[in-house]
């Protein structure tokens, strides 16, 4: 890593609590961003997805696929986000973790499907990625840091050719190893919950799915998760004091709890 | 590069231990010392953030079995829903996921919970068994082909619905959440501000 770059990241982590804004300051001078657009978001969630995929593949395994792609379908379908190609892939990895891109794609190990035991805690944990895509955290880290890094040719980037098709490549795998500022986390966990929630799954299943990371968050398989959220127990702890009467009735079993276990866990 | 991502990793999450660590051998020293830490404490009570009141079950109108001090030490039974069932002071009864001190980076917070199955059952067969780390993530090339193949999955919104519907999931009007006051004592008092008025499922979901 160049020593610009190495710069241009840790700023990045710096600016990422700011997002939505338009302007980068930066010091006297400040950069005009343009526009956010479905388009580069699109180009974008592309970059990150493939670079992820490039490092671990999708299980071949249609029926999981698809299943995943239906619950995950019926969560997102509860944001106000209908701009977005929605899609869930189960990758094959032994690391527990799930991953948010921009655009709408979403990637679950088949580490952490081994981990979760209903469709219950499996619509938790899709409706904690959606939540990242409806508030564009990680498009818009991508945007601060395209812009720190390339600055004016920004503009040029979208269209990938050559160096800069691999310029932001690398940039697509430092923003998945770095993971997100906590206050991203804990709004995706809040959202997500209600996502899950309005989608008639169990709202209480992403605390079941707290307690299990937070078993995982001790060996080598929760390892990039760890590094990358809050811990399990912070995470329950500001759940748990955000919740109001109106969730709480949705923290019951929902009837489809079981589908996961029956029809893929015999 | 790795190098200088994880200690950027560890400065983030750790200022104060990142300065101290100089070696790799030292990083994995502490490693040990902070896993037997969290071993020891499991054994250990958890503690309430605050006085509460043991229910006779999972409910804020149940009968109230036992007033415990915010300092009394508790054991974690089980947890329901929101609810967690202690043992505190010779009594049980039902309390409250917010009336635990789960932030306390002594205590072993939920993993001490004991809520029954975890991960059984094998889901899928992991033919590469391989793990997915900041290196690996970044040593990878990017995979197009892989890519266009996972846009293939995607589902079309009424195959979602009768999804749903064939396992009888009904639709929910929840309002999205406040995050709460800051600072762990505070109670959840005042109104959710302006993200939770909007009841409905659309157009409150983006704060641009």
């Amino acid at each position: 890593m160049s020593r610009s770059n190495l710069i241009a990241a840790c700023l990045s982590i710096a600016l990422a609590g700011g997002v939505g804004a338009q302007t980068l300051n930066l010091g006297a001078n400040s950069l005009q961003m343009k526009p956010e657009s479905l388009q580069e978001e699109l180009a974008f969630g592309k970059v990150v997805a493939s670079q992820l995929l490039g490092a671990a593949r999708l299980v071949s395994n249609p029926q999981l696929q698809r299943y995943v792609n239906l619950v995950g379908r019926r969560v997102a379908d509860q944001t106000g986000r209908k701009d977005v190609p929605w899609t869930f892939g189960v990758i094959d990895s032994t690391s527990v973790n799930a991953f948010a891109t921009p655009g709408g794609y979403i990637l679950v190990t088949s580490a952490l499907m081994q981990v979760l035991d209903t469709e219950d805690e499996l619509a938790a944990v899709l409706g904690h990625e959606v939540a990242h895509v409806v508030q564009k955290h990680h498009y818009r880290v991508m945007r601060k840091q395209q812009m720190l890094e390339f600055g004016a040719n920004a503009v040029a980037i979208g269209g990938e050719a050559g160096a800069m098709a691999d310029k932001l490549s690398a940039m697509a795998a430092n923003v998945l190893a770095r993971g997100l500022d906590r206050a991203a986390e804990h709004e995706a966990d809040r959202d997500g919950m209600v996502y899950a929630a309005r989608a008639g799954y169990d709202a209480s299943a992403l605390i079941r799915v707290m307690e299990k990371l937070s078993a995982v968050s001790k060996d080598e398989t929760g390892k990039l998760l760890t590094a990358t959220h809050p811990s399990a127990n912070a995470r329950s702890a500001l759940l748990a004091r955000a919740v109001n009467p109106d969730i709480e009735k949705s923290a019951v079993p929902s009837p489809a709890a079981s589908r996961l276990q029956k029809q893929f866990k015999n | 590069m790795i190098d200088d991502i994880s200690s950027g990793l560890l400065k983030v999450h750790f200022p104060e231990l990142s300065k101290t660590l100089k070696s790799s051998k030292t990083l994995l020293l502490v490693a040990l010392w902070v896993s037997a830490a969290v071993l020891s404490s499991n054994a250990m009570a958890q503690s309430l953030s605050k006085a509460a009141d043991l229910k006779a079950s999972p409910a804020p109108e149940a009968k109230t079995v036992k007033s415990v001090a915010a300092n009394v030490s508790v054991k974690l039974l089980k947890r329901q829903g929101f609810w967690v069932e202690v043992s505190a002071d010779g009594a049980t009864g039902w309390i409250k996921l917010s009336d635990i001190n789960m932030s306390a980076a002594s205590g072993p917070g939920l993993s001490a919970v004991d809520t029954g199955r975890t991960g059984k059952g094998n889901i899928v067969s992991t033919s590469a068994a391989r793990g997915l780390s900041d290196k690996e993530l970044i040593s990878a090339k990017p995979d197009a082909q892989q890519f266009e193949q996972l846009r293939a999955l995607a589902v079309k919104p009424v195959d979602a619905d009768n999804f749903a519907q064939a396992a009888g999931l009904k639709s929910r009007t929840v309002a999205l959440l406040a995050p709460p006051a800051a600072g762990a004592a505070v109670a959840e008092s005042g109104s959710p501000r302006a993200r939770s008025k909007a009841a409905k499922p659309t157009d409150d979901d983006e704060d641009d």
